[in-house]
């Protein structure tokens, strides 16, 4: 016999708590998946602040979305799937805004540049992230799915909402630029 | 697992992002629940960034449907003159040295961008045109870039590359075309070729 508190609730028993109303249910869901989805949304936005921003939306927007979710729909699927468009949708906000934001800075004359002081990286680090920056975020999406989530190439198509065959080309091509950039 | 895999898990290990701040944390399990069904009401600031950010979005759709209507009605190339680099320019002057390809599918347009600013000014402008049945999409890319479409439950990627002879040569995974043979790229139709300079 287990302590109550100590059984490990399925995902589905969560999610229909959760759709029930009860709050307790999604916020388990919210501490089981929150760290796998903020490194993940890392591994595409490459920014620390960028990936807590992506993981807390994500998370608002399963909760407003949870009631619809269909049932027999994976969880964490879905929930990676969120995940990719909110990631997505940062990076087209990130390219117009860093347009303005350029300008801004030229047109002040300077000053002090924002930063990501948290974590600096190491030279291999850097290497290795300008590397990363160097794929589309589609190829990192990928990348992220097979190689740090491990799934199969259909799994990670299901996740990331494209064919299979979609996802095995981005890998190839995402490999083919690592193994150039690094190797050289 | 192959030792290309094996070697890509290795490098990519890497990739991580440090351990979570647990306010900022705090802060999303907050803002998630209230989400979920509490009518706490957001900070104000946070609604200020929204309307921000909802006013950005709303800005630069506004200005990709007023582009493509300019592109479409009054830049509209006359019959004969083929490849129209003026949607391109337009894009180019908004985006410089981000920009990566201009896809018009009717009267939607997709623009590509690096996420960081390249030198692109060397790389000869092109114009790929895929034709399916009464449907026409036009991609604007250059030289040597990578373009991918998904349109309709079709996904495709191809490389343009710009010959020494002034062809132009369509890339794709396994097969390099020539245009205009008549070869079709995935179902489509195609046709290729390089643009002329857009006096600024």
């Amino acid at each position: 016999m287990f302590p109550l508190d100590e059984i490990q609730l399925s995902d589905a028993l969560l999610v229909e708590r959760a759709r029930r109303g009860e709050k307790d249910g999604f916020e388990s869901l919210f501490d089981r998946y929150y760290e796998r989805i903020r490194q993940y949304a890392y591994r595409i936005v490459l920014e620390h602040h960028a990936a807590d921003d992506v993981a807390q939306e994500t998370f608002i927007r399963a909760a407003r979305k949870l009631p619809g979710l269909e049932q027999g729909v994976a969880f964490l699927s879905w929930l990676f799937t969120i995940a990719s468009n909110v990631a997505r949708d940062y990076l087209r906000r990130q390219q117009s805004q860093r347009a303005k934001a350029f300008a801004a800075y030229q047109e002040q004359g300077g000053g002090e540049r924002p930063s990501e002081s948290q974590c600096a990286p190491t030279n291999q680090q850097t290497r290795l992230l300008r590397a990363m920056q160097a794929l589309s975020p589609s190829q990192r999406e990928a990348v992220a799915l097979v190689y740090f989530e491990n799934c199969s190439h259909g799994e990670a198509a299901k996740r990331a909402g494209c064919a299979e065959s979609t996802i095995s080309w981005r890998v190839f091509l995402a490999k083919r630029t690592l193994k150039k950039l690094l190797t050289s | 697992m192959s030792n290309q895999d094996e070697w890509m898990k290795k490098v990519l290990a890497g990739v991580q992002a440090g351990p979570a701040d647990l306010r900022v944390k705090s802060e999303a399990r907050r803002r998630a629940l209230a989400a979920f069904g509490d009518d706490r009401p957001e900070p104000a600031q946070h609604a200020t960034v929204q309307a921000w950010m909802l006013i950005s979005t709303v800005t630069v759709a506004v200005a990709l449907v007023v582009l493509a209507v300019d592109a479409l009605l009054v830049h509209e190339p006359k019959p004969g003159v083929s490849g129209n680099p003026q949607l391109l320019a337009e894009m180019e002057r908004l985006f410089p040295r981000q920009l990566d390809a201009v896809i018009r599918d009717g009267d939607k347009v997709d623009v590509e961008l690096f996420e960081s600013p390249r030198d692109t000014a060397v790389d000869q402008r092109i114009l790929v045109t895929l034709y399916d049945k009464g449907r026409k999409i036009e991609v604007f890319t250059y030289s040597g870039h990578e373009v991918c479409l998904e349109r309709a439950g079709a996904h495709l990627c191809f490389t343009p590359l710009l010959t020494g002879d002034g062809a132009v040569l369509v890339v794709t995974d396994g097969s390099v075309m020539k245009s205009p043979n008549g070869a079709v790229l995935a179902g489509f139709q195609w046709s290729a070729q390089s643009l002329p300079e857009v006096p600024s």
